[in-house]
C-alpha cells in the first residue's frame, strides 16, 4: 500500500516511518491515536488519486491541516493521515475585486501576512494563528468579528474539494463542505472575500455588578455600529487594568468609540487579542467552548467564577471560551453538563469531532448522514467523527 | 526554570510551529517545535532534537512562553551515544578547526568552545 500511495504523491510525500507516525498521533489535546501512514499531497490531482484508491481499497482517511483541533478531529487510529501542509500556496490576490484564492493548507497568519502588503486582510481571525483556511471552513469558524461580519461561510465564495469517491467539485454550493468537519471530503482550494484592514475605535465598560454589565450588552448587541463585543470576566479584566470587575470591550468600525487615536486603539486591540495568551501565562490549560443565550450567560458566568474557571467570549453572539487549570480537568465535564442544563451547547466553536459527537442534535445527525450518503458512502473519510455512519 | 515555562505546561496548541524555519522548509509536523514539546513532555529523547536552529521563534510565538530545551536533550542524547552523523562531524570540526565547518587553520586550544560543548 505504501508503494501505491507513493506512486500517487511521490516518495518524499509519503511516510510510514515511526517518527512521522508518532508526530501525527496527536493534535491539540492529550489523546494519542497512531496512524499507519502519512501523506502530503501537493495538488488536487494527487488528492483525487488518493481518494479513488482509498475508496476502492476501503482505506480509512483522516484529514489534517495544522492539527489544531481540540476535539480530536484530526486523529485517526490505524488510518492514513491526509495532510494539507504542503498545499499552502496563496494562488491569486485580486485587490480590485477583493478576492483571494488559496490552497486549503494556507494558515490564516500567512494569508494575512501576504495580504498586508496590499493593506487588505481576511477579517475572520481565529484564536490560533496556525489554523488553516481548510480547517476554518470545515468548522465554519466564528471569531469576535463575526458579531458584524458573520461566520466563515459568509466570506467563502467558492470551494474546491474531493469527496470520498475521488470525485472533484469546484462549487459555490458551499453547504457540502462548510461546517461539515471534513465529513464530505478534502477541501483543496478556496476563493475568499477579503476586506481593507479595519480601523477601529473602542469603548471599554467595566462593572462590579454582573447585572449592570449585561444591561450594557443588551443596549449594544443590536447597535449596528458595533464591530465586535467582547466579554472578559474578573480574571481577564486585569489585562485592562480593572480588578474585581467585569469588562466589556465594544469595538466600532467608525470613530464612535472614545478610544479612537491609533496608538490607543491598537493597544486595546492587542490586549483583546492577548486574552488567550494571558490565560495560558496564568497556568490555565484546558479550553472548552460554550454557546448559550444572553439570559443564561448570567448563570454561566457565576458558575465559572465559583469554580475558578476563567471566562471570556463573544457575548453578543452567545459564544464563550472557558479556561480550566490543569488540576481541574474533572471540571470540564461538569461545565459541559452545566451548559447543557442551561439549554446551551458545546461544540459550536471548536466543532464536534470525537469529543463533542454526543452533543449533536438528531436533526443535524440526519443531515450529516445524508451528506455521507452523497459524498462518502463507503465512509472512508474521518470515520467515527461526529456521527457513527454505517 | 519557572515550571509554567516548561513543556509540562504545554497543551500542544501548535502556535510554536508558526515561524519555525525548520517547519517552514520541511512542511511537516515532525520537523516543528510542537513535536519536540510532545516528546519532551513524555521524556522521550530522539534524534529529532538535533533538527532545530535554536532561533527561539517558537518561544516568542508560544502563548504560554514555553521553552523547549533542545540543548539539554542533545547533551543527553550524546551522552547516551545517540547522535546524528552530522552533529558528530560538527563537534569534531569544532575541536580540530575551531569552527563547525572544518575550515582548516592553525590548531588552537579554544577554551571557550570546549567549555561550551562540555
Amino acid at each position: 500500500m505504501l508503494k501505491k500511495f507513493s506512486d500517487f504523491v511521490g516518495s518524499k510525500n509519503t511516510s510510514d516511518f515511526p517518527i512521522d507516525l508518532e508526530a501525527y498521533s496527536y493534535a491539540s489535546s492529550e489523546v494519542e491515536l497512531k496512524p499507519f501512514m502519512v501523506l502530503w499531497p501537493e495538488s488536487v490531482d494527487q488528492v483525487r488519486r488518493i481518494m479513488l484508491y482509498a475508496n476502492q481499497s476501503r482505506t480509512p482517511i483522516t484529514i489534517r491541516g495544522s492539527g489544531t483541533s481540540l476535539v480530536d478531529s484530526t486523529l485517526g487510529e490505524n488510518s492514513v493521515i491526509l495532510s494539507s501542509e504542503r498545499m499552502n500556496k496563496i494562488l491569486k490576490i485580486d485587490v480590485s475585486n477583493k478576492m483571494v484564492e488559496v490552497e486549503a493548507g494556507v494558515r490564516i497568519s500567512d494569508l494575512n501576512r501576504g495580504l498586508a502588503a496590499f493593506k487588505m486582510a481576511f477579517p475572520i481571525s481565529p484564536v490560533n494563528p496556525v489554523a488553516t483556511i481548510g480547517g476554518m471552513i470545515a468548522l465554519n469558524l466564528v471569531s469576535k468579528e463575526s458579531h458584524s461580519l458573520g461566520r466563515m461561510e459568509k466570506w467563502v465564495e467558492e470551494i474546491e474539494f474531493v469527496d470520498g469517491t475521488g470525485k472533484h467539485f469546484y462549487t459555490s454550493k458551499k453547504a457540502a463542505a462548510v461546517g461539515k468537519e471534513g465529513l464530505s471530503g478534502f477541501i483543496t482550494k478556496a476563493k475568499l472575500r477579503i476586506a481593507e484592514q479595519q480601523m477601529l475605535s473602542f469603548d471599554i465598560f467595566n462593572a462590579e455588578q454582573l447585572s449592570e454589565l449585561l444591561k450594557k450588552v443588551r443596549q449594544l448587541e443590536n447597535d449596528l455600529d458595533v464591530y465586535f463585543l467582547e466579554f472578559f470576566d474578573k480574571k481577564f479584566s486585569e489585562i485592562f487594568g480593572f480588578f474585581n470587575s467585569y469588562c466589556l470591550v465594544a469595538a466600532y468600525a467608525s470613530l464612535k468609540g472614545k478610544n479612537r487615536i491609533l496608538p490607543e486603539s491598537s493597544a486595546i486591540l492587542k490586549k483583546v487579542e492577548s486574552a488567550h495568551s494571558s490565560a495560558r501565562l496564568k497556568g490555565y490549560y484546558y479550553l472548552q467552548d460554550a454557546s448559550l443565550s444572553l439570559e443564561k450567560s448570567y448563570d454561566l458566568i457565576q458558575w465559572c467564577e465559583k469554580n475558578n474557571v476563567a471566562l471570556q467570549g463573544h457575548i453578543g453572539l452567545g459564544f464563550f471560551y472557558a479556561y480550566f487549570l490543569k488540576e481541574d480537568e474533572g471540571l470540564v465535564l461538569n461545565f459541559r453538563s452545566f451548559v447543557k442544563s442551561l439549554g446551551g451547547q458545546s461544540g459550536k466553536l471548536f466543532g464536534h469531532g470525537v469529543k463533542n459527537a454526543g452533543l449533536i442534535g438528531s436533526e443535524e445527525k440526519k443531515l450529516l448522514v445524508k451528506l455521507k450518503d452523497e459524498y462518502d458512502y463507503n465512509n472512508i473519510i474521518n470515520a467515527g467523527k461526529l456521527i457513527n455512519y454505517r | 526554570m519557572d515550571k509554567n515555562r516548561t513543556t509540562e505546561n504545554c497543551n500542544l496548541c501548535g502556535a510554536c510551529n508558526l515561524n519555525c524555519p525548520v517547519h517552514a522548509i520541511l512542511k511537516k509536523e515532525t520537523a516543528g517545535p510542537r513535536f519536540k514539546a510532545f516528546l519532551e513532555k513524555k521524556k522521550s529523547l530522539k534524534e529529532i532534537f538535533f533538527l532545530c536552529t535554536e532561533c527561539g521563534s517558537c518561544v516568542q510565538d508560544c502563548p504560554a512562553n514555553i521553552e523547549i530545551d533542545c540543548l539539554k536533550a542533545r547533551k543527553e542524547l550524546v551522552q547516551q551515544g545517540h547522535e546524528t552523523k552530522n552533529n558528530k562531524v560538527m563537534r569534531d570540526n569544532i575541536k580540530d578547526a575551531g569552527n563547525p565547518f572544518g575550515i582548516s587553520g592553525p590548531k588552537q586550544k579554544n577554551q571557550k568552545i570546549n567549555r561550551y560543548y562540555t
